[in-house]
């Protein structure tokens, strides 16, 4: 992953932390979906502040205890593309 | 006490309150004129200002030409447009039913709008969503028939800065066995004609229980979401389902859901997250009626 990508989220994005369960609405596929909790922290990560793909692996290592440094990165890779599939995330600079 | 529709069509135009909107109708049609005034006689009928303002201009007419002669047909207008293709003479009155439906489904931006069922006791309402066949409308009119509440049958209206659904209260659609079930199980209700043959089946109309009609500007809060599924000599069951799945089966159920973006998303989850769900299938009413009972203690 390059270090000049910046990820960021799209305008018309709404999440919400419902008792316990991460929901992400996207103004632009105008999907709803159900996201892992790492996910949601992700996207409120990049809602945040534009962030690289080592920024974003530093700040979520410090909230991932169950996840192997192998599975974050994949983790993460995956739920990046995915995001920006759907219109939740941009991104620039590359 | 049943309206004479010479008193209230003036010139074979009506304007009626069907809170919170003022729908104005325009018909020839005997049956129609009928059918509204027995199924709305506790509606407030607003017969002597026809240039005051309405949320809808709906005329219901007959088709002219031949088809006056052979298989005659009706056709709905709404803003002088024909949104549909005519239908039988015969089904001139649920034209106006559906046609209504449309028009608050496809016009009113105001307000986040689902397809369910809405019926309340002290304060609590229970959402009903459900795709047709599910028995919302046959639940919701053996629910008003004991007691609770009537808000609607068809949508349910969420106020986007309150959260609290708005009664829209018109009469309850029952369509094919639902139709004799609710005879059955609510002797006094007053129901409408049967009208054969349209493509839902045969369907007829429960007038709304008074005090419904009288509190029609009564908002209240969600309580629960129940997604009913009738299912044919089952046992009762109920199963908690999780707020996160009710939010996506509920956005399915949305009229407006996509066109109203993140504010629907939160006013959606903002009703999810007061509520309790569950997934009910039944296939008793007795049994159905208890569970909401219990609900409610």
């Amino acid at each position: 992953m390059d270090d000049l990508v910046y990820y960021t989220s799209s305008k018309e994005i709404a999440s919400r932390e419902l008792k316990g369960e991460y929901l992400i609405f996207s103004g632009f596929s105008r999907e709803t979906l159900v996201v892992h909790p790492l996910a949601f922290r992700l996207l409120q990560l990049l809602k945040a502040q534009p962030s690289t793909y080592h920024e974003i692996m530093d700040a979520l290592d410090k909230d991932s205890d169950s996840f192997e440094s192998d599975d974050l990165a994949s983790f993460v890779s995956a739920s990046l593309e995915q995001f920006i599939e759907l219109g939740i995330l941009d991104h620039s600079g590359d | 006490m049943p309206v004479n529709p010479e008193t209230v069509f003036v010139g074979n135009q009506t304007t009626i309150a069907i809170e919170p909107f003022v729908v104005r109708l325009k018909s020839a049609i005997p049956a129609v004129q009928s059918s509204l005034c027995h199924l709305y006689q506790c509606h407030v009928f607003l017969s002597e200002d026809m240039s005051s303002f309405a949320d809808f201009h709906i005329s219901i007419d007959q088709v002219g030409g031949a088809r006056r002669f052979f298989r005659p047909q009706v056709q709905f207008k709404f803003d002088g447009k024909m949104p549909f293709k005519p239908l039988p003479y015969s089904q001139a009155f649920p034209f106006f039913e559906w046609g209504l439906n449309w028009c608050i489904a496809n016009h009113n931006f105001r307000h986040l709008l689902l397809h369910a069922a809405v019926v309340e006791k002290d304060g609590q309402a229970v959402i009903l969503p459900g795709q047709p066949g599910a028995g919302k409308s046959t639940l919701c009119a053996a629910l008003a028939g004991r007691g609770w509440r009537l808000l609607s049958d068809e949508m349910a209206m969420i106020d986007l800065t309150s959260t609290e659904l708005i009664p829209i209260v018109r009469p309850v659609s029952l369509k094919n066995e639902s139709i004799s079930i609710i005879k059955a199980f609510v002797p006094d209700a007053v129901m409408g004609e049967s009208f054969h043959d349209t493509s839902k089946g045969t369907v007829a109309h429960m007038k709304p229980p008074v005090e419904s009609v009288r509190n029609a500007k009564l908002q209240t809060k969600g309580h629960w979401v129940v997604f009913p599924q009738f299912r044919l000599d089952s046992s009762i069951s109920v199963e908690t389902i999780s707020s996160a799945e009710a939010v996506l089966d509920l956005a399915k159920n949305s009229f407006n859901y996509n066109v109203l973006g993140a504010l629907g998303f939160e006013k959606l989850c903002d009703l999810v997250e007061a509520c309790d769900c569950f997934r009910l299938e039944y296939s008793h009413l007795d049994e159905a009626i208890d569970f909401f009972a219990s609900l409610a203690k």
